[in-house]
């Protein structure tokens, strides 16, 4: 299958001319950054404990030492052993940095213990940086937990001086500076530190909260002087692999055209379809429990894997293993698929995990294996990650991502009951759909039937009568309704209703 | 005062008296730094009668040593005694304090 797969077209360089910026290395904050950090500048993270002000300032450093330039951490707070093994579980090897000169660790906490008698300054602080930074040729540092250091001098008006004094002396050697400060988050006004914000170029605030029981990080850039940037809050999550920060602008309208019309694995539901579906489309399945959603959508991701493709499968309800033996009964066997890694299964209970989280891994996980489809099962589920809004960005983003790379979504949903023919739990993903089939209960012959209808197929012809959709121990078998076989019959038409493309009404 | 500094340094250790060891980090002759020496020497001389060692590292001109015992402000001083370490930041001014630490003077 030919892919157009984007890579995503980020402009390094935004639109703040005459202000030199370097790359922040934390993926999407240097979107809402306009480019990145200031260079030659201060930029503040301030933030209450555990919102990842560390790994910030460490994923900087990192990733900036990998791109070639060395750079100090400074830390106030953290044993550097700490901060080793920590970066070591992401699988950065700080330890080898170090000893290829590219970084240099300063593990500068302040002897405790320590009598104070007169004055003093941080003069040696500022001359092992000095040394260390012109052995290394480093330009950038990251300054952990600023506020650590600046309770040394037990004085407020001090510590403003001392630090306007750290503030110039970066300036003046040209250091790109991260530093770090721990703030109370509740913003209030007599704030001790609140002088930093005004010193800093740029600052962050990132913050972490409690959304229905699933935290969340966020973020968002307060000022940065001379330079445009994004004001919202952005979500962020820190990762196996660093952190990830989802900005909302990205969701582009960059979506590769819907493709060439691929076999739903059935034949009549190809032809209910026109032929079948697009490739590059989004598919909504809906219906109560029990109507056989997960298995329509096997029976396509089947035919897919006897196509050659690749199909991931987000299962939010039951294992992947629950999943292929639960189809082997309606005769769909994707053993032979997932024996070949033509199928993978990614599955996890939502409430596991923050919404950004949940989106990070299968945003990982697709970009690792590459499907050509993509299940999600059931998107209804989403609601659980802790937020209604942030079930809903977990779906745009997701299929915004699938679409821009060109591959097919295919999603369920499950209804409430059986009466409800379209509802979304207000999460209002409609307008990303490209094909909604909803599957209900009916009464056939006094006896349980399911029924099946194409609600929309965008930019395609489509049937719009009710058809009865039938489990069988050998796939799906999609046919007319009871009473319009007969009618069929009796006009001498055999075999599921060909007149039912296009135009043709509602069957009473 | 010779001899009660002697006889508090026996009382503390219970051993025999032992001299001071003194290792004041300075940045140059920036005037904290001076001021340091100064209170040093008349520490030096007033209160223990000469029975101490003192060496003078200026960070300017090799910041390793005050890398190598975390020393990130000047003045400051490292006091060592019997295998007892102290740190004392500043310029020293507030003499009572250092004498705390060297255990001599409550009874001044």
């Amino acid at each position: 299958m030919s892919k157009a797969r984007r890579t995503s077209s980020r402009q390094a360089s935004g639109s703040s001319k005459g202000l030199p910026k370097v790359p922040s290395g934390v993926a999407g904050l240097d979107e809402i950054l306009d480019g990145g950090l200031p260079e030659g500048r201060t930029t503040l993270i301030s933030g209450g404990p555990g919102t990842g002000k560390t790994m910030l300032g460490l994923e900087f450093l990192y990733k900036s030492a990998l791109a070639g330039h060395s750079g100090i951490l400074l830390l106030f707070e953290e044993r550097a052993e700490a901060i080793r093994r920590n970066a070591l579980s992401l699988g950065w090897n700080l330890a080898e940095l170090e000893k290829a000169g590219k970084l240099f660790i300063l593990e500068s906490r302040l002897d405790r213990d320590a009598v104070l008698s007169g004055d003093f300054n941080i003069t040696p602080l500022l001359a092992i940086i000095q040394g260390r930074a012109k052995q290394i040729k480093a330009r950038r540092i990251v300054i952990d937990a600023i506020d650590v250091l600046l309770r040394v001098y037990n004085d407020p008006r001090r510590e403003s001086n001392e630090l306007l004094h750290l503030h110039d002396w970066l300036m003046d050697n040209k250091f790109t500076t991260l530093m770090t400060a721990k703030k109370a988050d509740n913003g209030d006004a007599t704030s001790r530190y609140e002088f930093l914000d005004y010193m800093a170029d740029c600052v962050i605030v990132a913050d972490m909260r409690i959304l229905g029981q699933v935290m969340t990080r966020r973020l968002r850039i307060l000022k940065y002087r001379g330079s445009g940037f994004a004001t919202n809050e952005y979500p962020f999550v820190i990762g196996d692999e660093g952190t990830v920060l989802m900005p909302i602008s990205t969701i582009s309208l960059e979506h590769v055209p819907l493709g060439g019309r691929v076999s739903t694995g059935n034949e009549q539901l190809n032809e209910l379809l026109n032929g079948g579906y697009r490739q590059s489309s989004s598919i909504l399945i809906t219906g109560a429990s029990g109507t056989g959603k997960t298995t329509l959508a096997c029976t396509l991701a089947k035919a897919a894997c006897d196509r050659g493709e690749k199909v991931l499968y987000i299962s939010f309800e039951e294992s992947g293993e629950a999943v292929v033996s639960s189809m082997l009964s309606p005769g769909i066997d994707l053993r032979p698929a997932v024996r070949a890694g033509q199928m993978e299964f990614l599955t996890v209970m939502p409430e596991a995990m923050g919404a950004e989280q949940h989106l990070a891994r299968a945003l990982r996980r697709i970009s690792a294996f590459e499907p050509d489809h993509l299940i999600i099962d059931a998107i209804s589920a989403t609601m659980r990650m802790g937020h209604g809004q942030s079930a809903f960005d977990y779906l745009v983003k997701l299929v915004d991502f699938c679409k821009r790379g060109g591959m097919t979504c295919i999603m369920t949903n499950q209804l409430p009951g059986n009466d409800v023919e379209i509802d979304f739990s207000g999460m209002g993903i409609s307008s990303l759909l490209d094909t909604i089939i909803v599957l209900r209960y009916i009464s056939l012959d006094n006896q349980i039937a399911r029924s099946l209808l194409i609600l929309k197929s965008r930019g395609s012809k489509h049937s719009n009568s009710y058809h009865e959709y039938v489990i069988t121990d050998n796939g799906i078998r999609i046919q007319a309704m009871p009473g319009e076989r007969n009618r069929e019959v009796t006009r001498g038409v055999r075999g599921p209703a060909h007149g039912a493309l296009g135009t043709t009404g509602i069957v009473e | 005062m010779v001899a009660n500094a002697e006889a508090r340094g026996n009382r503390a250790g219970g051993q025999k008296p032992e001299g001071y060891d003194f290792r004041l980090f300075v940045a140059n002759n920036e005037p904290n730094s001076a001021i340091a020496r100064a209170s040093l020497e008349k520490i030096c001389s007033d209160y223990l009668a000469g029975n101490c060692s003192v060496e003078v590292i200026d960070v300017l001109k090799d910041f390793e040593p005050a890398l190598k015992e975390n020393i990130l402000v000047t003045p400051a001083l490292i006091v060592q005694r019997g295998g007892r370490r102290n740190v004392i930041f500043g310029n020293l001014t507030d003499i009572d304090k250092v004498l705390t630490v060297l255990h001599i003077g409550s009874e001044r």
